[in-house]
């Protein structure tokens, strides 16, 4: 708007000469916001990523210190099962309970348990219904714990055997009414069949086999034989599937006539310390995650 | 007759403990997926002996004491109907959660 020298100012010529030192003003107002904004928004990601720095050093070090504890406390215990002779049975079961309610999470102890119940067989040892009872209670314990952490996250059904009818049967066995199983978007179909009783033993043979869902032809069927008895714990003694899920058959109750038996499925996740994932498996949940992330920020940016 | 006193109360004492372990039935009924709540109710019978019947709680789980151990039978009410089940006791807990379902006003009951 060029001004002409002499004419009379109008309404729009006033505003502009208001305006201009005012705009000027505002400028420096918006670059002082922003500016102190931003320093507070650096601020707090600082103090949280301080925060954050601090809880993961705390729980790091406390992680140090609890391992090297059980570490210290493992090796001191492993010691008297490898020893020869020397330590007496009392202190073997001792140490074996100290073992199971410590470590159960990370080791097999199937081993150390048999090998104490082979001892409590020869014809000297005093005492030896106190201590099967001991080492009995111990196992069941432990598998109870397990379970109650896997069917947490996973599934599980209770299936009883009838030990007259599988001795009538032979070695043809007696098949157990199947499950199907459905874990988050994992699924399968799961049928027990126990082929054998060891009634000294307290154990049974059984064969799992998972049946792949109909449509799913990338995944096989997993089929497994083996023996269920007391020392076998869910977390470690378990079956990987070929969609990653684990199951575990474990057993509840015995009796002369009859068994019972526990079967829970898992994500692999949950399985034991001891239990590593194969690095496809791994590479392919890291792939999945990317996927999902890429997919959320697709969504909130349309 | 103090001595005596004390020997038959310690007898009567392990007998209500033993009781109260031996062939415990536990377990939660549910109608398909979600627990049937209050609404249902559980009876055994082992061999001859019939064990009365017990509502299940608001979270539909319940509780049966048996005194023998082996082969039983559970029947399951529920809206009117009801069904059976083979169960087994035992001296320690047994579990025993079930699945119903209505099938052409049927009642099905399946072991979890």
């Amino acid at each position: 708007m060029a001004e002409k020298s002499g004419e009379p100012k109008d309404w729009w010529d006033k505003l502009g000469i208001v305006l201009q030192p005012v705009g000027g003003l505002l400028a420096a107002v918006a670059v002082a916001t922003v500016g102190i904004m931003g320093s507070q928004v650096i601020n707090r990601r600082q103090a949280l990523d301080t925060n954050a720095r601090l809880y993961s050093e705390l729980m790091s070090r406390r992680e140090e210190s609890e391992s090297s504890l059980r570490k210290d406390m493992f090796v001191s215990i492993i010691q008297s099962f490898l020893k020869p002779g020397a330590v007496d049975l009392d202190s073997k079961v001792l140490n074996l309970e100290l073992l199971a309610y410590n470590f159960h999470e990370s080791l097999n102890l199937k081993p150390l348990f048999l090998d104490i119940a082979r001892r409590l067989e020869s014809p000297d040892v005093k005492d030896r219904d106190k201590y099967r009872l001991r080492l009995q209670q111990v196992a069941r314990e432990t598998t109870a714990k397990q379970l109650f952490a896997l069917e947490g996250h996973g599934k599980s059904f209770r299936r009883t055997v009838d030990l007259e009818e599988l001795a009538r049967q032979g070695r043809a066995g007696v098949a157990l009414e199947g499950e199907s199983i459905v874990i988050d978007d994992l699924s399968g179909y799961l049928n027990l069949r126990v082929l054998e009783a060891e009634p000294d033993a307290e154990r049974l043979k059984v064969r799992l086999e998972v049946k792949a869902p109909e449509g799913a032809e990338d995944q096989v069927d997993t089929r497994a034989v083996f023996y269920v008895g007391w020392y076998d714990f869910p977390m470690i003694d378990n079956t990987r599937l070929a969609n990653g899920l684990r199951c575990a058959v474990t057993l509840s109750n015995f009796s002369a006539a009859l068994a019972d038996l526990t079967t829970v499925c898992f994500p692999g996740e949950y399985a034991s310390l001891k239990d590593r994932p194969y690095y496809d498996e791994v590479i392919q949940k890291l792939q999945e995650a990317t996927q999902e992330e890429y997919e959320i920020g697709g969504q909130r940016s349309r | 007759m103090n001595k005596k006193r004390i020997a038959v109360l310690v007898v009567v004492l392990v007998a209500f403990c033993s009781a109260a372990s031996a062939g415990e039935v536990y377990g939660k009924i549910r109608d398909g997926t979600s627990p049937v709540g209050d609404a249902a109710s559980v009876e055994a019978t082992c061999g001859s002996k019939k064990y009365p019947e017990v509502k299940t709680d608001k979270s539909g789980s319940y509780r049966l004491v048996l005194a023998e151990t082996g082969k039983c039978t559970m029947t399951v009410k529920y809206k009117q109907q009801s069904g059976s089940l083979d169960i087994a006791s035992y001296d320690d807990a047994v579990q025993i959660d079930i699945a119903l379902e209505l099938k052409d006003g049927k009642l099905s009951v399946r072991r979890k």
